[in-house]
């Protein structure tokens, strides 16, 4: 029924980017701990080292390149999602398929979802079985937590991107907003002190601190290898409820709109 | 109501721009082929649009099968097939995918008419929807409407593209396997030819008002033209639905007893030169057409003085 055609659209998206994430991790992962690897860009410290690998792993490539997928990949499985019935002017003939829009609206959400939960588990769990073939050693279980973080920040981007192919009818169009967005929310914290000091010429009271979607990844991965300061439960609730927020909002919108 | 597949009251539609459907009243019997009539932009796919739900009415309500529109829409949905004027579905599913899409949402679907009606419409099932020519398109969505095991055929303009072996053969079907168990097929149109085969009943609409609704049969049988000259013609006699003049004769468009409607104006003086029957397409232009001014006014008249007529 519909969670197929949701996965016939997007699976090729999806495979492509699973085998692209699983490689990225186990082949970065063995080269870290290869002696060759220790030249070049990727200077770490002594292979013989464990823990200084499993670190490096977790804070370079989970925090990074990982992230950086992880949150590409939200924004582009995203738009094969009600949008583009829209644009594919397809909506009709969905919408008089005996369903709710909720249902339609939320299983569409729920497939891509469940496909970025998959692309971050993928990821954190090859990284991880990596990590124990070439140490031969388990360092800390804690590596897989890295899962949480990144899941809730890909699945906040993909949210935010679906609900915007909703709003604007258009894959397309979505996409360059959501680009656009998250664009904007990187930057955003290097603008907060000029910010806050244009604020605080109209505003005396609380300035919210901006927080964007890689702040929350890149903290939580950091925070598996090294649990020293506080989990961002804070950040990762906040997300988590921003990545419910934006289908509830496309939800409303779709359930308003005729067609 | 629950006795009408479809029923409305003083349904009406406004866009920004124009008013789509104004103050319509629809009443499809059960079990019946209704042929929906009108010209490009009367308000028919608009009418259609609010009945299954991908739009709301502005002002009235109505139910389909008995469920209010709008309130229990899943319940409509369920028993009502649609072919969408557009006929756009997935492009880059083959139809057996396409079905495969179309079969989980029905409880009644039917896999045997799908074999049945994919052989009879000679379908390609495994060519990508949007490589399809426009027939083809047409074929599946019907195909499609078929299966679902439906109560309620809404159709509109369901022969886009179809030549006219499957046309036919499609009209056979729809008579033969929808119609005789029981189900109702409404159809929008403007192939007055089409429906005229198959309809029992009609309904004519025109820039969102119903013109008229009527069985077919009632109007081949007792609908006549009258044609008169004379001075002191009646300008609107209330047994006419319609006077048009023509130079010095006036046509009265007639629902019943026109030969005693012809003696009443013979008395009054008229020299009746014809007493015709028409064909749907000759009623439908002579309602619609705007350069036969239609001397009510108020068209919406006519449908009400059909409806309480029959």
């Amino acid at each position: 029924m519909y969670v197929w055609k949701c996965w016939r659209d997007s699976r090729s998206r999806f495979i492509v980017f699973v085998i692209v994430i699983s490689a990225v991790c186990v082949l970065f992962t063995i080269y870290a701990a290869t002696p060759g690897g220790r030249t070049g860009f990727f200077r770490i410290g002594p292979a013989s080292d464990v823990a200084y690998l499993w670190s490096w792993v977790a804070t370079t490539l989970l925090q990074a390149l990982t992230t950086i997928i992880a949150l590409f990949a939200g924004l582009v499985l995203a738009p094969s999602s009600v949008g583009q019935e829209y644009q594919e002017q397809t909506l009709g003939f969905l919408f008089t398929r005996p369903r709710s829009r909720r249902y339609l609206n939320w299983t569409c959400w729920s497939v891509g979802a469940c496909e970025i939960l998959g692309l971050v588990a993928t990821s954190v769990l090859g990284t991880f079985a990596t990590l124990i073939c070439v140490s031969r050693y388990i360092y800390s279980w804690l590596l897989l937590a890295a899962i949480l973080p990144l899941f809730v920040g890909a699945a906040a981007v993909y949210s935010m991107t679906y609900f915007l192919t909703v709003y604007a009818r258009s894959s397309e169009k979505g996409l360059s907003y959501g680009v656009g967005i998250l664009v904007m929310s990187c930057f955003l914290p290097l603008a907060q002190p000029q910010l806050s000091h244009v604020l605080s010429h109209v505003w005396h009271g609380h300035v919210v601190h901006l927080a964007s979607f890689l702040s929350l990844m890149w903290t939580g991965c950091g925070w598996v290898i090294a649990p020293a300061g506080a989990f961002p439960i804070g950040a990762l609730i906040f997300y988590a409820l921003l990545a419910l927020a934006f289908p509830m909002l496309a939800q409303l919108v779709l359930e308003r709109r005729e067609v | 109501m629950s006795d009408m597949a479809i029923w409305t009251e003083k349904l009406v539609k406004t866009y920004p721009d124009v008013r789509a459907v104004d103050g319509l009243n629809l009443n499809v019997p059960r079990g019946v082929v209704y042929g929906f009539l009108g010209r490009n932009g009367a308000g028919k796919s608009s009418t259609i649009r609010i009945l299954l739900g991908l739009a709301r009415p502005t002002e009235g309500h109505g139910t389909v099968l008995g469920f209010p529109i709008g309130r229990e829409q899943v319940s409509i949905l369920e028993r009502t097939a649609y072919v969408s004027e557009s006929k756009t579905l997935y492009g880059n599913l083959t139809p057996r995918e396409l079905v495969r899409f179309t079969r989980g949402f029905y409880p009644k679907w039917s896999d045997q008419a799908v074999r049945k009606y994919s052989q009879l419409l000679e379908i390609p099932m495994d060519r990508p929807f949007s490589k399809l020519s426009q027939g083809n398109r047409t074929k599946v969505c019907l195909l499609l409407a078929l299966s679902q095991g439906a109560d309620l055929l809404i159709l509109d303009e369901p022969a886009t593209g179809l030549d006219p072996v499957v046309l036919d053969e499609f009209l056979r079907i729809l008579v033969q396997d929808v119609v005789s168990e029981g189900k109702t097929v409404f159809i929008s149109s403007h192939q007055l030819s089409d429906v005229e085969q198959i309809a029992d009943w009609v309904g004519l609409i025109d820039h969102g008002r119903l013109l008229l609704e009527a069985r077919l049969d009632d109007i081949k049988g007792q609908f006549r033209w009258v044609t008169a000259a004379g001075t002191g013609l009646p300008a609107k006699p209330p047994d006419a639905l319609l006077v048009a003049s023509e130079g010095n004769f006036n046509k009265y468009l007639v629902k019943k007893n026109a030969d005693a409607f012809a003696a009443e104006l013979s008395r009054q003086g008229a020299t009746i030169a014809e007493v015709s029957p028409l064909g749907l397409r000759e009623i439908f232009l002579a309602l619609v057409r705007k350069e036969e001014p239609c001397t009510f006014g108020n068209v919406g008249e006519i449908a009400a003085a059909v409806s309480s007529s029959l």
